[in-house]
């Protein structure tokens, strides 16, 4: 137990973020980190409870109205986190993965006298507590919204807070298991390929469109009448998938201990199942792995033939976009999650069904009302600000130098070309499916050319903005210490508040368009040019914050 | 070729890691640095090639001075750190032409040393694969290649024989020789006593941030006389006195 206690502990360390010794620049992380409880962390909660809380408000009411016998009063809830147990079967995967077979400390642990199932069940629980903060905080948000709204007594709180932080289990032994098969079994992930990326990416996509098919209603009431009765089928098969959340859900919303109880042995089981086959085939896996790094052979000719001098800063961004490309983890987290952002805007949009708010704006806009104008123009901006930093391609791009970090300061070329060669690389990624999803939106909406000109300029300057303001963020304190590539972006600081700060701000510019269009009266092509150079007017003085302090930063790292 | 003066090096305003020293490495000669763990000897080698600021002093490399001209410094540089697993996920070939367009190395030229290099070491017909699928004493090997593409005036190799075979050791050191032969300059760590006293022209070792002799290995026998390189390495490392 003593050496179970230890290793979870040192995992969880390894994966932390080191603390700046800059007693400034922790109180600058301290501030960020209030701000983004602020305005980031508390509406999300409040959000999520919200959502759940109306919901069944609305079931309730249906049950009421149509007298239903058999009542499924916590269907809003159990659709809720089955979604989130999609969300952390799909993105626990890597995470799994690097950690139980490709993370740096596994080859100096498996010397050591430690069983098999000691480490994985190990770095089974640093994994789950530390991806699963996220996770934990929007259960008990979810639960919260369905406690306020059903009465429920202490026992009910209780079920819901031990199922809050024990929902993550399943998905996560599912990925465990998975993962211990396909290495153990298969040789479809050789030298960190992006085999299994590309394989959850497929996942993905037939997932999207299975909810799209089953969520896809007429409105809103229909879409609750039918959570009323029960007759969503994305609900039945995921009942199968996660039979875990079906028995929790019916414990807390009928106060039955039977449901709880069994809640707990599907857990217990499949952790039981999960461990055993950890002891079996862990060991085999992880001696394939080095068999499997082999290189090929070439004859020199072939390699000579391709050396050919070219410009040193083209090669330098084709360096860096391959790395970008080939590292799973990053090809996954920086790359594949610009395509899930339509998926989920789709989603949206489909689960209104006939009184989708976003259906009547984009009428207004192809009406060529003034809401519809706004409400597009201010949409098309925060995604932008949003696709930008959500991809962590900026905000880790010296973090992802890790150990190579003196590489930068060793070569003969200036910090501001290296640091400007980041800010390409991830203009070039995000303002490149942000082009494509502007494309698709213009056409979509009609848009006439005048506009689709001014999208793409207000898309590129936001691009522009918040891609040196990662760098930025990224040069004060970068997190160059790292087990494993998905560990240079997993528990990143500077990701995480370059995200919030580009929701921040999009959040007060897009209030602010709002507010001076509708209430002060501002015509609308006089706030498209004022947010145009305010934009620029930004990008010029963070480029300029890159070029001066964010260079003097670089020059300070040591490691 | 490396000329260092009065230079120290405080880490976290308290951790003196290097401490006031000077040396000068001279054209066609080839100087070991010796030390125990911790003694300050990568530290040194990082302020040489500009990867940590140094908090007073002035080092000049070719004549250039590495605050002043780092550019200009870093481009006579060849510099092998202490870790090999660099970019692992670009070819072999890729990597090395990253470093011959940084370092400004034409086609031909490149070929040319490409094909030299990788003869030397054995490492011919994988460039091609990812350097994530070589062995530890490949990926240093790669690093070496890398670090001479571009023929620089001074070597500054840290620990660069740790992974290497005995033939690719060997080829090293025999480098090493005929750089210094043409009037060139070569500073390298090493643990490997046995290697400084074969190869170098003069040693430095450093303990606790401080160059505690400077001079032959000639020298330095003589003055600790009947006793061996470990032995004399071992009691300077251990006698607080000796200077």
């Amino acid at each position: 137990m003593k050496t179970y206690a230890k290793l979870v502990r040192t995992f969880l360390l390894s994966g932390e973020m080191p603390k700046s010794e800059k007693k400034s620049k922790v109180k600058f992380y301290i501030t960020l980190g209030i701000i983004a409880t602020i305005f980031i962390f508390i509406p999300c909660f409040v959000l999520m409870t919200f959502l759940v809380g109306t919901t069944t408000v609305g079931i309730k009411e249906e049950i009421m109205k149509n007298a239903i016998y058999q009542a499924n009063i916590g269907n809003g809830l159990l659709l809720v986190i089955q979604f989130i147990c999609i969300f952390s079967l799909i993105f626990g995967f890597n995470i799994i993965l690097n950690s139980f077979y490709f993370s740096g400390d596994i080859e100096h642990i498996l010397p050591l006298p430690i069983k098999p199932r000691i480490l994985i069940s190990s770095k089974f629980l640093s994994v789950l507590i530390s991806e699963s903060i996220m996770e934990f905080l929007f259960l008990i948000a979810a639960f919260l919204g369905f406690i306020i709204v059903t009465n429920m007594n202490i026992t009910t709180v209780l079920m819901s807070i031990i199922g809050a932080f024990t929902l993550p289990i399943l998905p996560l032994v599912y990925c465990g298991i998975i993962t211990l098969v396909i290495m153990r079994f298969t040789n479809l992930i050789k030298n960190k390929n992006n085999t299994l990326t590309l394989l959850l990416l497929g996942i993905i996509i037939i997932l999207g469109i299975f909810a799209i098919n089953y969520i896809n209603n007429d409105s809103i009431t229909e879409f609750v009448h039918l959570l009323a009765i029960g007759k969503i089928e994305f609900i039945d098969i995921m009942n199968y998938v996660f039979p875990s959340t079906y028995f929790l859900v019916d414990a807390v919303s009928n106060i039955n201990i039977i449901s709880f109880l069994i809640y707990i042995v599907i857990n217990v089981i499949a952790y039981f199942i999960f461990m055993l086959l950890a002891d079996k085939i862990y060991i085999r896996g992880v001696k394939k792995i080095s068999c499997n790094a082999i290189y090929h052979t070439e004859s020199i000719t072939k390699s000579l033939s391709k050396c050919k001098k070219q410009n040193y800063i083209k090669t330098y961004i084709e360096k860096d976009l391959k790395i970008l490309l080939r590292t799973p983890a990053f090809f996954s987290n920086c790359i594949l999650s610009n395509l899930l952002w339509p998926i989920i805007i789709i989603l949206i949009y489909l689960i209104q069904g006939q009184d989708n708010i976003i259906l009547e704006f984009i009428n207004h806009y192809k009406q060529q009302e003034s809401l519809g104008l706004l409400v597009v123009f201010i949409a098309i901006f925060a995604i932008s600000a949003i696709l930008t930093t959500a991809n962590s391609i900026s905000s880790s791009s010296i973090s992802r130098e890790g150990k190579h970090l003196p590489f930068i300061k060793y070569i003969p070329v200036e910090y501001k070309t290296q640091l400007n060669i980041k800010a390409i690389i991830s203009m070039i990624i995000s303002f490149g499916f942000n082009f494509i999803y502007l494309i698709f939106i213009c056409y979509y909406l009609e848009a006439t050319l005048i506009d689709f000109i001014v999208f793409t300029i207000v898309s590129l300057l936001s691009c522009i903005f918040f891609t040196y303001l990662g760098i930025y963020l990224d040069t004060i304190n970068p997190k160059l210490v790292w087990e494993d590539e998905l560990n240079a972006l997993r528990g990143n600081e500077n990701t995480f508040f370059s995200m919030a700060i580009s929701m921040i701000i999009a959040g007060i510019l897009g209030g602010g368009i709002y507010y001076l269009n509708r209430v002060v009266g501002f015509l609308l092509p006089i706030l498209k040019t004022m947010l145009i150079i305010l934009l620029l007017a930004g990008s010029i003085l963070i480029y300029y914050k890159v070029m001066s302090k964010g260079v003097t930063n670089i020059k300070d790292i040591e490691i | 070729m490396i000329e260092v003066e009065n230079v120290t090096k405080v880490f976290n305003e308290t951790n003196k890691a290097v401490d006031n020293i000077s040396f000068k490495v001279n054209p066609g000669e080839i100087v070991g640095f010796i030390g125990p763990n911790g003694s300050g000897k990568t530290t040194t080698l990082k302020l040489l090639t500009g990867i940590y600021q140094k908090d007073s002093g002035t080092i000049k490399i070719a004549g250039y001075d590495i605050d002043k001209e780092p550019l200009e410094a870093k481009k006579n540089i060849g510099y092998i750190s202490d870790s090999p697993d660099m970019f692992l996920r670009l070819k072999g070939i890729e990597f090395l032409n990253l470093i011959a367009d940084i370092y400004n190395v034409g086609t031909t030229k490149r070929k040319e040393r490409i094909k030299k290099l990788t003869e030397a070491f054995g490492l011919t017909n994988i460039l091609e694969s990812e350097m994530i699928s070589y062995s530890h004493g490949m990926r240093q090997k790669m690093m070496v290649i890398a670090a001479l593409i571009h023929e620089p005036d001074v070597w500054i190799l840290d620990e660069p024989l740790i992974g290497l075979d005995p033939e690719s050791a060997h080829q090293l050191k025999e480098m090493m020789k005929e750089h210094a032969k043409k009037g060139h300059a070569v500073l390298f760590s090493t643990h490997v006593l046995e290697v400084a006293e074969k190869l170098c022209d003069r040693v430095m070792i450093i303990k606790e941030g401080k160059i505690i002799y400077q001079g032959t290995l000639t020298d330095l026998k003589k003055k600790y006389s009947k006793k061996d390189l470990e032995e004399i390495f071992l009691r300077m490392v251990q006698d607080e006195d000796v200077r």
